[in-house]
C-alpha cells in the first residue's frame, strides 16, 4: 500500500517499492482509485523505486492516459537515474513529467 | 554437488549456484519471479557485478515474465528453467518454459508500443538492453546476451 497525501488537490502517491508484475494490480488499483477524484495533478515519488517492470510500465500509461483525459497532469519526482532512463529508452519521457 | 557447487530446493523453487553460474529451477508464479530476482541480486553481488545489475535484472525480470505469463500462461505446475552465466566477456541468460512456443520471427515484439497500448513492451526492453536477443526454433528457450566489461 502507497503512502498518499493531499494539497490544493494534488494527490502526492509514494509507492516505496518496486513497480514490477507482482504488485501491479494492487498498484493500478490504487492509483485508478485516486484518479477518480479527478485531480489536477497526479505526483508519484519514486523514492525507494529501484525497479519498473514492463507490467509496472504498462499501470503508469495506464493512470497518465487516465488523467489525462480530464485534462490532469501526471508527473514523475525522484526517480533514478535508471529509470529515468528506462523512461527515455521506451519514449515515455515525452508524455510523462519529470522532475528532480 | 560438486566443490565449489551449492544449492537448496524447497519443492515450487530450486537453485543451484557453481563459479560463475547461478541455475534456479522454478514453478510459474509472479512470487517465484521475484524470488529468482533477488536471488540473481545476491549473485550479482558476490561476483562484483554490481555496476550491471539495473540492466541485467531488468532483462532477467522480463524475461522471466515471458516465460511466466505468456509460455506457461501462469499455470503454477509448469516450471521455468533459468541460467545466468558471466564465465566470459559476456553475461549470457537463458530462459525457458514449458509452454507451445510462438512464432517469434512474424511478430513485431521489438517494437515500442504507442502511448496507448498499457502492455506490449517487454521484448522491446530486452532488445534495448541487450546486446542480442535469440530464440530456439519453437519459441520456449530465450537466450540473452549482455556486455560484461569488467
Amino acid at each position: 500500500m502507497s503512502e498518499v497525501t493531499r494539497q490544493d488537490g494534488i494527490i502526492h502517491v509514494r509507492p516505496g517499492g518496486d513497480i514490477v508484475a507482482s504488485v501491479a494490480k494492487d498498484f493500478k488499483q490504487e492509483l485508478l482509485s485516486l484518479l477518480r477524484d479527478k485531480p489536477p495533478e497526479l505526483i508519484i515519488d519514486m523514492t525507494g523505486v529501484g525497479m519498473v517492470d514492463s507490467v509496472g510500465l504498462g499501470v503508469l500509461i495506464a493512470a497518465f492516459n487516465t488523467i489525462r483525459e480530464t485534462g490532469g497532469k501526471l508527473v514523475f519526482m525522484h526517480a533514478s537515474s535508471e529509470i529515468q532512463g528506462l523512461f527515455r529508452t521506451m519514449r515515455l519521457d515525452k508524455h510523462f513529467t519529470i522532475i528532480c | 554437488m560438486n566443490s565449489g557447487e551449492s544449492g537448496r530446493s524447497d519443492g515450487s523453487f530450486a537453485i543451484s549456484i557453481t563459479p560463475g553460474h547461478l541455475r534456479i529451477c522454478f514453478s510459474s508464479t509472479l512470487e517465484n519471479i521475484d524470488r529468482a530476482i533477488e536471488e540473481t541480486k545476491k549473485f550479482i553481488g558476490s561476483a562484483g557485478m554490481e555496476r550491471h545489475e539495473f540492466g541485467l535484472i531488468l532483462v532477467v525480470r522480463e524475461g522471466l515474465l515471458n516465460a511466466v505469463v505468456h509460455g506457461n500462461s501462469s499455470r503454477c505446475e509448469k516450471t521455468v528453467r533459468y541460467r545466468l552465466s558471466s564465465e566470459s566477456r559476456f553475461f549470457e541468460i537463458e530462459i525457458e518454459d514449458e509452454g507451445e512456443g510462438f512464432d517469434w520471427r512474424s511478430c513485431g515484439l521489438l517494437e515500442i508500443p504507442g502511448i496507448t497500448c498499457v502492455c506490449g513492451r517487454g521484448m522491446a526492453i530486452m532488445k534495448s538492453y541487450s546486446r542480442d536477443v535469440r530464440f530456439n526454433e519453437k519459441g520456449n528457450v530465450l537466450t540473452l546476451i549482455m556486455s560484461n566489461d569488467r
